[in-house]
C-alpha cells in the first residue's frame, strides 16, 4: 500500500514556492495525531506533468497572479475529473488580490462553475478534528495586510458529493508556514484543520 | 438347348405373372390400409395450423416431422388430440436443443446475464424486441452473455430455432460496507462504487482509538447488507463479524493486505504470497492490471475457482464459505489504474470494481409474477408434452411422403408395365 506523500504543485505563472515549510508541518501533524502512513518528505510536482495524477491531494499556493497554461488547464481538468482534490490557499488573504481574482477565476474556468461557499457544516469540518464553526480562523486574517477580513466560509467545487477544489483565503499557508519543531509554544495547534484537510482526502 | 422363341413366350409369361402379383399384393396392401395409419406431416409453421385444423376432424393418428419446434399453441392442440384417444407421434432431429435463461446482474448498473443453452460448436445469437444484440460461438453446451438493458424479451436463436425469455427477477438493492486503512485504494474504492450506484458504508481507522465512519457499518447482515469489502489488515478486528456475514450468505471481496492476515484464515481462497512486481510501469487500456503489483493468491483451497491470472499466478480467485461467496483480489493500489490509466480508466475501475462485489454479493431477488408461458426451452417443452420423439419415424420418413400411399401406387405402375410390355411383345410376334 503507498503511503500517502504532500505534494505541492508548481505552476508558469507567480510564485508557487512562497509557502515553504507548509508541507513539513502539515507531514508532522498528520504523523502526530494520525495512524496514517505518510512519507516524511514532501514532493514539488509540475501542474502540466501526468506525474500530477499519482498524488490525488495537490497543494497550491502563491501571492502573484496565477495564469495557468493550457497544458496546465488540461491536466488539471483531467486530474479532478478523476477524483484528485487541489487545495488552493491565497497566501495573500486578500479577496481583492491578484493571487484570489486570477486563481479563482482560472478554477472556474477548469471546473466550469464558479467557486462556491462550502457550508460551515461539511464534512470536512467533522474529519477528524471537529470545527463546529466552520473554517479556523489564523492569526494572520486581521494583521493589517491583505483583505482585513475574517473569511467565514472556504470556497470550493464539487464533483457529485465530494469536494475537488479547496480555496482558502485564510491565509493558511502563512498559519502554518514555521518550522514544526515550534508547535510546542503554541497553547492549540494551528495545523489540526490540515490534518482534517487530508483526513477528508484520504477517505473522501 | 431352348430356342429364342420359348425363351420369349418364358419372359412374356413371367411378365404376366409377376403383374398379377403386383396386383394382388397392392390389394391386400389396399385392405390392409383400413386400419388406422399414421400419416407423416414435414411440418412449417405456415402449413401447421392447417395440418392441425385437418386432424382435429378427423380420427387418425398422427405422426409429425417438425423441423423447429412447435409453439405453445400447436403443441397443446397436439397434446389434446393425443388426450382424445388419438395416437401422436413426432420426430424432429432437426431441432436444436436451445433454452435460454435471464438474470439480473446484482450490479446497480443495472444488465442481464443471459445464459443460453446450444448444441456445440453451433453459434447461438442474442436478441431482444428492439433487434440483434450479440452472437457467440457456443463451447460446450451454450454461451453467456451480458446484455446492459434488454428491451422487452430476449431471444436466443439458433439455426431456425429460437427461445424466448423475459426478466422475472429484479434484486433488491443491499448496502456495501467497506474496511481500510484511510488512503488513496480505501478512498478510490469507496468513491468507484458509489459512482456505480451502490450505497457504501465504511470504516476508517485514522487513530488507536478514532475511526471516520460513514453510515452504518456497525451492523453486518444480510437484511441490510449485499457485501464485504476488506481491503487490508485494519479489517481484521472485524473479521469474527465479517465470518458470520459471509455464514449467512453475505458476499466478502478480501484485499491482498487483509488475506495475509490469520484471522481471514478460514475465509479467504489462500494466503498472499510474496508481491510480484508489474512488468509494464504505465497503464494501458488493453491490459490496465499489467502495471498494478500484485501479491498472488497462493495455495488455492481445492473448491476455489481462478478468475484472473498474471504471470503465471493467480490474481483474483474465488470460493463458496457455506451460502456466502468470497472472492479474494490480489492487486495492490489499483487506484492507479483510475488515476494514471488512459482515457476510460475511471470508468473501467469503477465497473470492475462494482462487477467484484455483485459476483459476491448476497442476492435478494424479487420474483415477478407472469401468466404468460414463455417459450424458453421449445424442444425441452416440447418431450414434456407430447413425449420422447419417436427415432423410428426418422426411419420412416425417407420412404413416405405427405400422402403415405406410395408402395400401392408402384406396384400398379409395376403390373401396368409388365402388362403393357407383355403385350407388346405378343403382338410383334404376330398374336392377337
Amino acid at each position: 500500500m503507498s503511503a500517502f506523500t504532500f505534494a505541492t504543485a508548481q505552476y508558469d505563472s507567480g510564485d508557487w514556492d512562497s509557502a515553504p515549510q507548509v508541507p513539513a508541518n502539515v507531514i508532522d501533524a498528520v504523523a502526530r495525531y494520525t495512524s496514517i502512513d505518510v512519507n516524511p518528505a514532501g514532493v514539488i510536482v509540475p501542474l502540466a506533468s501526468r506525474d500530477l495524477l499519482r498524488y490525488p491531494l495537490v497543494y497550491l499556493t502563491g501571492h502573484l497572479p496565477v495564469r495557468l497554461a493550457s497544458a496546465e488547464r488540461d491536466m488539471l481538468r483531467t486530474y479532478l475529473g478523476r477524483g484528485g482534490l487541489l487545495f488552493v490557499d491565497d497566501h495573500n488573504h486578500d479577496v481583492d488580490g491578484q493571487f484570489h481574482k486570477s486563481c479563482s477565476h482560472e478554477l472556474a474556468r477548469v471546473v466550469g462553475a464558479p467557486l462556491r461557499d462550502i457550508p460551515n457544516g461539511h464534512a470536512l469540518y467533522r474529519a477528524f478534528f471537529t470545527f463546529p464553526d466552520g473554517p479556523p480562523a489564523t492569526s494572520h486574517e486581521l494583521n493589517g495586510w491583505g483583505d482585513n477580513l475574517v473569511h467565514t466560509h472556504l470556497l470550493g467545487a464539487m464533483r457529485g458529493d465530494r469536494l475537488q477544489v479547496l480555496y482558502s483565503n485564510k491565509d493558511y499557508s502563512s498559519e502554518w508556514g514555521y518550522h514544526p519543531d515550534n508547535k510546542r509554544f503554541l497553547s492549540i495547534d494551528n495545523t489540526r484543520f490540515a490534518v482534517n484537510i487530508v483526513v477528508y482526502a484520504l477517505t473522501r | 438347348m431352348p430356342s429364342r422363341a420359348d425363351l420369349r413366350r418364358r419372359a412374356e409369361g413371367g411378365l404376366r405373372a409377376t403383374a398379377y402379383a403386383a396386383l394382388a399384393l397392392a390389394f391386400l396392401l389396399a385392405f390392409r390400409a383400413r386400419a388406422p395409419r399414421p400419416r407423416l406431416r414435414t411440418v412449417s409453421p405456415s402449413s401447421l395450423a392447417a395440418l392441425l385444423a385437418d386432424v382435429a376432424h378427423s380420427a387418425d393418428s398422427v405422426a409429425l416431422s417438425a423441423d423447429s419446434a412447435l409453439d405453445p399453441v400447436h403443441r397443446d392442440w397436439l397434446a389434446a388430440h393425443r388426450a382424445a384417444g388419438r395416437s401422436v407421434r413426432w420426430a424432429g432431429a432437426a431441432i436444436p436443443a436451445t433454452a435460454i435463461a435471464v438474470e439480473p446482474l446484482g450490479d446497480p448498473g443495472g444488465g442481464d446475464r443471459v445464459l443460453v443453452a446450444a448444441p456445440p460448436a453451433s453459434n447461438p445469437r442474442l436478441a431482444d424486441s428492439a433487434g440483434a444484440l450479440d452472437s457467440a460461438r457456443s463451447a460446450s453446451g451454450g454461451a453467456s452473455f451480458l446484455a446492459p438493458g434488454l428491451v422487452g424479451a430476449a431471444r436466443a436463436i439458433v439455426a431456425r430455432q429460437s427461445a424466448h425469455a423475459l426478466r422475472l427477477d429484479s434484486v433488491l438493492p443491499r448496502r456495501v460496507v467497506v474496511f481500510g486503512r484511510p488512503g488513496w485504494e480505501a478512498k478510490f474504492v469507496v468513491a468507484a462504487l458509489e459512482e456505480r450506484g451502490w450505497t457504501v458504508d465504511a470504516r476508517f481507522p485514522l487513530a488507536p482509538d478514532t475511526a471516520t465512519v460513514q453510515g452504518s457499518p456497525a451492523r453486518l447482515d444480510t437484511a441490510q447488507v449485499a457485501a464485504v469489502v476488506a481491503l487490508d489488515a485494519s479489517a481484521e478486528r472485524e473479521a469474527a463479524r465479517i465470518a458470520e456475514f459471509v455464514r449467512q450468505g453475505g458476499g466478502l471481496v478480501l484485499g491482498p493486505g487483509a488475506s495475509a492476515g490469520a484471522r481471514f484464515a478460514a475465509l479467504r481462497v489462500g494466503p498472499a504470497g510474496a508481491r510480484v512486481a508489474p512488468t509494464v510501469l504505465e497503464v494501458r487500456a488493453g491490459d490496465p492490471r499489467r502495471a498494478l503489483p500484485v501479491l498472488p493468491v497462493e495455495r488455492p483451497t481445492p473448491d476455489a475457482i481462478a478468475l484472473e491470472r498474471r504471470d503465471g499466478v493467480v490474481a483474483v480467485a474465488a470460493r463458496r464459505v457455506g451460502p456466502g461467496r468470497v472472492i479474494e483480489v490480489g492487486y495492490e493500489d489499483t487506484w492507479r489504474w483510475r488515476m494514471t490509466g488512459p482515457e476510460g480508466a475511471v470508468e473501467a475501475h469503477r465497473r470492475w470494481w462494482s462487477g467484484l462485489v455483485a459476483s459476491a454479493a448476497y442476492r435478494a431477488t424479487l420474483s415477478r409474477a407472469t401468466t404468460v408461458e414463455v417459450p424458453d426451452a421449445p424442444l425441452a417443452r416440447m418431450v414434456a408434452t407430447l413425449g420422447p420423439p419417436d427415432t423410428s419415424l426418422r426411419a420412416a420418413r425417407a420412404g413416405a411422403d405427405a400422402g403415405g400411399d406410395g408402395p400401392a401406387w408402384w406396384l400398379c405402375a409395376l403390373a401396368l408395365a409388365a402388362l403393357v410390355t407383355e403385350w407388346g411383345s405378343r403382338r410383334l410376334r404376330g398374336l392377337a
